[in-house]
């Protein structure tokens, strides 16, 4: 799809958040790398994962705190954040996403500022 | 989940391992979390590193080893009757592009993927030691797939890809209509296309 087309696409107010999200990503997308975290998911795991999210994912939406990277003086002012489940090999692994559209007065990408997988419960309280 | 915003970010140099080699440039660094900022310019750098990086001295570097069970073997023996000119590596190179590329990023189709697990014919083909060792080389982009996938699925590339083959095995030998039908109508026609173009 050109990119004229999904910009169009991607100004529609009807489109669905996850629609928007998916057509976002394939225009452009700023990924922050959070190396630190294990396992360190890198934006190809992102574009690998994004057609898995659940269509009737709503996600929650909170006040945007930072306007740093390229576009964070333009970007839209709140972060949306979801959970969703991969079942991959008989495993099921948990990731959360946080991030936020720009530009404000016209979608054209979007900015993950962090997506990791979520340690199974098990783990978290053994480790308390 | 508290997770940083990168208030505070500076240009610093960046790097990522790739199999052994290290991509270095220039990015945003958050001050506070160390996270790193691929911008649409740094994604298209790295990934045009990668893409020059197949160098025929360094064949070992892209190439992933693993091991399947002698049933599965015969599988493959099968398969490669079906394409004269075609060789059990060939097979197995073009099967594991047709997982990363047109079975994992899609849930209906893994999910069709998955379900061959409760099969006997899946419990067949994975039963017994798995001696029959392969050796098989890619591009350096399709490792980026490869790597990817074994990531999220929490496993070595080796073992996503003997797990992946081992699924598709069994998709090919399947008598049920509905996977006969994926078979043909999602893997077989990649898989003719891909042969051809080798």
């Amino acid at each position: 799809m050109g990119s004229d087309i999904m910009l169009e696409k991607l100004a529609d107010p009807a489109l669905l958040f996850i629609e928007r999200l998916r057509l976002a990503v394939e225009v452009e997308l700023d990924y922050w790398e959070d190396w630190r975290v294990s396992p360190n998911l890198t934006e190809h795991e992102f574009r690998s994962l994004v057609n898995h999210i659940p269509s009737d994912t709503a996600p929650t939406w909170a006040d945007r705190k930072s306007s740093a990277g390229p576009h964070g003086t333009t970007g839209e002012t709140k972060v949306f954040m979801f959970n969703f489940d991969v079942k991959l090999f008989s495993r099921r692994s948990r990731f959360f996403v946080k991030g936020y559209f720009f530009d404000a007065d016209r979608c054209r990408g979007v900015t993950i500022q962090s997506f990791r997988k979520v340690p199974p419960l098990r783990s978290v309280l053994r480790n308390r | 989940m508290e997770t940083c915003e990168h208030s505070k970010t500076s240009k610093k140099a960046i790097s990522r391992e790739f199999f052994g080699k290290t991509f270095k440039g220039r990015g945003e660094v958050c001050s506070e979390c160390g996270a790193i900022l691929w911008d649409k310019n740094s994604q298209n750098a790295f990934y045009d590193w990668v893409s020059k990086l197949d160098d025929p001295k360094a064949r070992d570097k892209f190439t992933v080893q693993f091991f399947l069970t002698n049933k599965a073997t015969l599988c493959l023996d099968k398969i490669v009757k079906q394409f004269p000119g075609s060789d059990k590596t060939m097979i197995l190179r073009a099967l594991t592009v047709i997982y990363l590329t047109a079975v994992a990023p899609f849930p209906e189709f893994a999910a069709h993927v998955e379900n061959i697990m409760d099969s006997e014919v899946f419990k067949d083909l994975s039963r017994g030691a798995r001696e029959q060792r392969y050796k098989v080389h890619f591009k350096p982009l399709v490792l980026i797939d490869l790597q990817s996938w074994a990531k999220i699925a929490g496993l070595p590339p080796s073992k996503f890809m003997e797990e992946a083959i081992l699924r598709l095995l069994s998709v090919y030998i399947e008598n049920n209509p509905i996977l006969k039908e994926f078979w043909k109508s999602t893997i077989l026609l990649r898989l003719e296309l891909i042969l051809k173009a080798a």
